[in-house]
């Protein structure tokens, strides 16, 4: 059995027929391919499954697709933007990632980066305390943090200068 | 010379792929005709397979198949070859693999799994090392003495000793009796998990009935290609393993882990790809685990402080099977001292199977477990000779001249362990105290210094291949597993420095595939950089020989009368650029030579051998990196909880390539100590079962649990035989974070700590418990 | 399994009632998480999010009043949250991650009934009440009553907790402490809730509610430690009287579960003595403030 689901992702609409107990990160991973949405845990505690759903940050591997109906939701595919070129700019928040060395396997990154963009959508001058339980329940097992740190400070800063 | 891409902080070349969700890791793989495997595992710790009912899983829709280890006959391994990839017979763990179901979609092979039903005649079990390694002790392989292994191993037939490496130097009994303070301790540092935030995954096809392709998230693809054509006897050049992007090893995906399994049930469906992903769950028992030793240290000194004796016994929880684990007891072996210089060592170090999930190689490879008991009994000793701890350590390490437990001269070029200790001395300001305003807390600061060598087979080869492109960019390609720590980045500059072309000329392979790359031991070891780094110089050398030949060709002369520099080869003011040389010269009248260029390097670490069977001597460190950690905490006296307010990592390791990068290995390393110092450990049932098989239970540090500062410093020595003088780094960060931080909280409270990790019930056992509860 | 979108109470109760092993989904925080463990299996989950007005976060003249579908985020960005109550936003504070509260309800945390839940505790210690609705009738409950073990309540099939009830007490304060093991997102290792109260006129001294979560399978009330608390007057010398008998009161009396994964019991002890100590003095301090 199934049920039908309209939904947006990354700007596309959907109307799609989701099985009940399919995940949102199922949907997202298997069936759309949008593969930057990572399972690190599948039971909520790591983070790297993080989308953003309305605005908000949520995490995929504990929503069911059909708790989506009418949704918008975003995903790391969505945060690029190309041009009639085909050329494509990464988001800030982005860039920064890559040039403080904030990325090193790269399976946490995703969710990392959709943390730190939703916060950015709910505050736009987040100081240290927001950006701390943006980031609070998202694992890394490679940086340390210390570099992640920098790259979103350096993000609300290169925002205030331009 | 002015070195124009090494040593600057160029971005990761595979940031973009990362940052974007573009980055294909295993669990991203999509093939058709796809089948999934769910492994059935053992819920007895250890016991005989008595039957495996199967009948009602096969009912399950979608079901294919349901492969068992009955009919195997061969057993897989590298440096001893004692584990079937599924249970044959005999259990020896709790997740050991029993059954594969096999199915068209994962859930369908998830609900018949469950519906397999195993009975087992149980055994009596056992999981500490030293009670493993008694008499009285369940055996846990009693073909132990029929198993192949490698030389340099040395298993101990009818006991579950699989490898017992033996170290003497000097006379002990002489060095204890003229010893006027001897401390003696007993450490254990507990079973860890790597805890990398990809899970290990495996998906496997076999044509023809000879001809195996596996897609793994190995560190190890050409390990794995070897013991994969080994077991199913099968030629090297048919077999081909293919690695995507990795997220994470720690060591926790090198050797073998779950490749036999897979690729043995994907035999039984010829021309389909048989996928198995491990959940979080299976992350925690069906691969690799860490640590795990028991570790018994007797030191002595003579009054004014020299350290003239140890003798050490190590026994190390290796799991229900050794061979991963086996080299790490070696290791653990003769660094189980320290970075300082002993007169008379006498060292015991134990593989023994336990019924436990496996040890394999993580993040420090046998160098943490030893520090934790040398550098905590240093800092009591100090206290026991009444001196400074920094002083005692000064005039014990190891430096140019002395000769280190396994009879190697140290050189001034093997870094500079003195100036790394005061260096951190002075970065933790050992010598300013302050105290709390609040009572509650108690504040402690302290430095444990380390020693690291890359413990590896002595033929751990390395080869890389340089193409030269028409447009005068390369195409390098080597076979290190790139899982973060940016060694496609790293080789790509040594490459480019090495060639004197900019850095984003070079493009350096994503992933790696046996069939296409040049071969690689494994990318373990921290030693990536330095050894793959020193083929990479040599490929590169060997491109500019041929450009070199090729243009003397042209101007009608010998190449040594040629140079290179600007991209171009000159001779005397007529140059010919790279481009123009790259598939062979083409003549103004269209006639054309050499064709393409490519250059190849290889090397092997230099006169490596296997320990002296009677002393554990001889060349089994290519080369040391030494350095100091130090500590500066804070006790929450109330809560029993530790915070670290900042953590001072010293390292001479050589030549930097790329200090953002080395940087981040660093704090990396630095956290992922903290994790295990302060929380981290596998819980064992009574029943041998890891009950914190999750990250809710298992808990690893989170963003807020990094230190306030983390202090990194290089010192730079230049390592003579490493490209552009560099020397392995990676894993050192997490050498000496345990005892630094236990002799800081030492320092705190005046406790003194002998078992991991440091968290709230030991700590507030300490602190309130006196004895009057267990 | 199904999937059913009700659109108003009575509708999923009847649900409830007419589908054999249903259960309510909010958040599913918990709900999805346990499934995927297959430690539960419905046949249909009941997604109530749909029905209106159910989120909201109401203040009525001496009582706040949490609807079944107020998430914990919602709770921390309420504006109007009567001083006295601030123990909710400790616990808020203390609760998960900002994704996993961006999701998680209050309503859910109690029906979840995990021993050492954020919201059980600090809910008793308010002396809240859970409004329960079944088709077949509404009725109130303490909080308190609504634990049996570890993971079940007295709700039966069909009931729903559709809002939940704390009435102001004045002069009062509240404050909730939580130990973990790390500082990020974790569970509560053991976690205490207390209020502070004059009585009505102020003349008597100040009395206390304390209970204590994931020291036994239920969240607990200690009457003794209230008692004990009461005691406290103000002076430094009668403060470390009091603490230091608590704390050996409880090492005493406590009996958390000798397999906990997150600690000994005797460390569990240890820092719920700590913990109490430091609720009360933040409540004293809210008090006097
Ligand atoms: C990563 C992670 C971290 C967490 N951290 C914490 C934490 O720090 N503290 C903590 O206390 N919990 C924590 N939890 C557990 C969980 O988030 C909470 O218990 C949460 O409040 C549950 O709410 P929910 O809306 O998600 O419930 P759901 O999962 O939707 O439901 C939980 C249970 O309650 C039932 N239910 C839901 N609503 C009602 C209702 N109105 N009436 C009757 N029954 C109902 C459901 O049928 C189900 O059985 C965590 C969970 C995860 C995954
Ligand atoms: S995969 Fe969803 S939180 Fe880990
Ligand atoms: S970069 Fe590897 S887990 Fe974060």
């Amino acid at each position: 059995m199934s049920i039908p689901l309209h939904i947006r992702i990354n700007e596309n609409s959907y109307n799609l027929q989701v099985e009940e107990d399919e995940t949102l990160i199922s949907l997202l991973r298997d069936r759309l391919h949008l593969t930057g949405v990572k399972e690190g845990c599948g039971n909520g505690e790591c983070g790297a499954c993080a989308v953003i759903a309305d605005g908000q940050p949520v995490r995929s591997c504990i929503i069911l697709a059909a708790e989506m109906e009418g949704k918008s939701i975003t995903t790391i595919e969505g945060l690029t933007e190309t041009d009639e070129n085909g050329n494509v700019s990464l988001s800030p928040i982005q860039k920064s990632f890559i040039e403080e060395g904030a990325v090193q396997c790269g399976f946490c990154t995703p969710g990392f980066i959709i943390a730190a963009e939703a916060l950015f959508m709910r505050n736009s001058d987040p100081g240290d305390e927001a950006v701390k339980e943006a980031l609070s329940g998202h694992l890394c097992r490679c940086t340390g943090y210390k570099s992640i740190f920098k790259a979103i400070d350096k993000t609300v800063k290169n925002r205030y200068k331009t | 010379m002015e070195l124009k891409t090494v040593g600057k902080s160029i971005t990761k070349f595979d940031a973009f792929e990362k940052v974007t969700g573009e980055a294909v890791y295993i669990a991203d793989v999509e093939f058709p005709n796809v089948l999934h495997i769910k492994v059935v595992r053992s819920s007895v710790a250890h016991g005989r397979i008595k039957t495996v009912f199967t009948e009602d899983a096969y009912k399950t829709e979608g079901v294919r198949g349901i492969i068992t280890g009955e009919k195997i006959d061969f057993l897989a391994g590298i440096c001893i070859y004692d584990q079937p990839p599924l249970a044959k017979d005999r259990v020896r763990y709790i997740g050991e693999p029993v059954a594969a179901v096999v199915a068209d979609t994962i859930a369908a092979a998830e609900k018949a799994a469950r519906l397999v039903r195993v009975d087992y005649e149980e055994l009596p079990h056992v999981e500490d090392p030293v009670d493993a390694a008694g008499e009285k002790a369940p055996l846990i392989h009693e073909e132990l003495g029929s198993y192949f292994h490698l030389p340099g191993f040395n298993p101990e037939p009818g006991t579950n000793i699989f490898h017992h490496y033996h170290l003497e130097k000097g006379d002990t009994e002489k060095g204890f009796k003229n010893s006027d303070v001897i401390i003696e301790r007993t450490y254990t540092f507990p079973h860890i998990a790597h805890a990398q935030i990809e899970p290990h995954g495996a998906i496997a096809k076999w044509s023809k009935g000879k001809e195996l392709h596996i897609y793994s998230s190995t560190q190890g693809p050409f390990i794995v290609r070897g013991a994969l054509s080994r077991m199913f006897n099968i030629p090297n050049n048919l077999v081909r393993v293919t690695v995507p992007y990795l997220g994470g090893g720690f060591g926790g995906k090198s050797d073998l882990t779950i490749e036999p399994l897979t690729a043995y049930a994907a035999k039984f469906f010829p021309g389909r790809w048989l996928r198995l992903i491990l959940t979080r769950e299976e992350m925690f028992f069906g691969s690799l685990i860490g640590r795990g030793t028991h570790s018994h240290i007797k030191m002595g000194f003579t009054r004014n402080g020299k350290l003239v004796a140890a003798d050490v016994k190590v026994h190390l929880a290796g799991g229900a099977y050794g061979d991963y684990s086996i080299n790490i007891v070696t290791g653990t072996g003769h660094n189980a001292t320290g970075p300082y210089e002993i007169e008379n060592v006498n060292i015991d170090s134990f593989g023994v199977y336990t019924n436990t999930p496996l040890v394999g190689a993580c993040r420090g490879y046998g160098h943490p477990e030893a520090h934790w008991m040398t550098e905590r009994t240093m800092d009591i000793a100090a206290r026991e000779l009444k001196t400074d701890p920094v002083k005692l350590r000064l005039k014990n390490i190891l430096k140019p001249g002395s000769e280190n437990n396994l009879g190697q001269i140290i050189r001034k070029s093997n870094g500079d362990l003195e100036g790394a200790i005061r260096r951190a001395v002075k970065e933790i300001q050992l010598d300013k105290r302050e105290e709390p305003d609040n009572p509650r807390f108690a504040a402690g600061k302290s430095i444990a210094a380390l020693m690291k060598s890359p413990v590896m087979s002595t033929n751990a080869g390395s080869s890389v291949i340089i193409r030269a492109n028409r447009d005068g960019t390369f195409h390098l390609l080597a076979s290190h597993v790139d899982m973060g720590q940016g060694s496609v980045t790293a080789l790509s500059q040594i490459a480019a420095e090495t060639l004197g072309v900019p850095v984003e000329k070079i493009h350096h392979n994503r992933g790696v595939d046996t069939e296409f790359t040049p071969y690689e031991w494994q990318t373990v070891a921290s030693s990536t950089t330095w050894k793959a780094g020193s083929a990479v110089k040599k490929a590169a050398i060997s491109v500019l020989e041929r450009f070199k030949a090729i243009a003397s060709e042209v101007f009608k002369t010998t190449p040594d009368k040629l140079t290179a520099s600007n991209e171009r080869i000159w001779y005397g003011r007529n140059s010919i650029s790279f481009a123009d040389l790259a598939e062979g010269y083409v003549f103004p009248d269209g006639h054309a030579i050499a064709g393409p260029v490519i250059g190849t390097g290889s090397i092997v670490p230099q006169g490596l051998t296997y320990p002296d069977r009677k002393t554990g001597r001889g060349e089994l460190a290519a080369e040391w990196t030494f350095g100091c950690q130090a500590a500066e905490i804070e006790l929450d006296k109330k809560t029993g909880r530790i915070r670290v307010k900042k953590f001072v990592t010293v390292l001479d390791a050589g030549k930097i390539i790329n200090p953002v990068m080395a940087r981040g290995q660093v704090e990396g390393a630095v956290v992922q100590g903290i994790g295990a110092a302060l929380n981290e450990t596998l819980i064992y049932s009574d029943k041998g079962r890891v009950r914190n098989s999750n990250l809710t239970d298992y808990k690893i540090p989170t963003p807020e649990d990094t230190p306030d500062e983390i202090v990194t410093v290089f010192l730079e020595t230049p390592q003579p035989g490493g490209p552009f003088g560099a020397r392995p780094l990676a894993e050192h960060g997490i050498v000496s974070v345990a005892p630094a931080i236990a002799n800081a909280l030492r320092d705190a409270t005046g406790m003194d700590f002998y078992d991991l990790p440091l968290n709230q019930d030991r700590i507030l056992k300490a602190l309130y418990g006196k004895g009057e509860e267990k | 399994m199904k999937y059913l979108v009700p659109h108003s109470l009575a509708e999923a109760s009847e649900l409830l009632l007419d589908t054999g092993n249903s259960m309510l989904l909010a958040g599913g925080t918990d709900l999805l998480v346990e499934k995927r463990a297959g430690r539960i299996s419905p046949e249909a989950v009941i997604d109530i999010k749909r029905i209106d007005n159910l989120d909201r976060i109401t203040l009525q003249e001496n009582r706040l009043v949490i609807g079944a579908l107020a998430t914990i985020t919602d709770l921390l960005r309420y504006k109007s949250l009567p001083e006295e109550l601030e123990a909710l936003h400790d616990a808020g504070k203390e609760f998960g991650c900002y994704e996993i509260r961006n999701r998680a309800t209050i309503a859910g945390n109690l029906a979840h009934a995990s021993p050492g839940a954020e919201f059980g505790s600090t809910l008793i210690a308010l002396n809240a009440e859970a409004e329960i609705f079944s088709i077949r009738g509404i009725r109130n409950l303490p909080v308190e009553n609504l634990y049996i073990k570890a993971g079940k309540t007295v709700l039966e099939r069909g009931e729903i907790i559709a809002k939940i009830i704390i009435p102001l007490r004045n002069n009062s304060a509240s404050s909730y402490f939580r130990a973990s093991r790390v500082n990020g997102m974790d569970m509560a290792v053991i976690n205490c809730a207390l209020q502070g109260f004059y009585d009505n006129n102020k003349t008597g001294g100040l009395n206390y509610r304390v209970c204590l979560g994931a020291a036994a399978s239920v969240p607990v009330r200690l009457p003794e430690v209230e008692k004990m608390l009461s005691r406290i007057d103000g002076t430094a010398a009668r403060s470390s009287e009091v603490f230091s008998g608590i704390k050996s009161y409880l090492l005493k009396t406590l009996n958390p579960r000798a397999l906990s994964l997150r600690a000994a019991p005797f460390t569990k002890k240890v820092l719920a003595g700590n913990l109490i100590e430091d609720a009360c003095c933040k409540v004293r301090e809210r008090l006097i403030k």
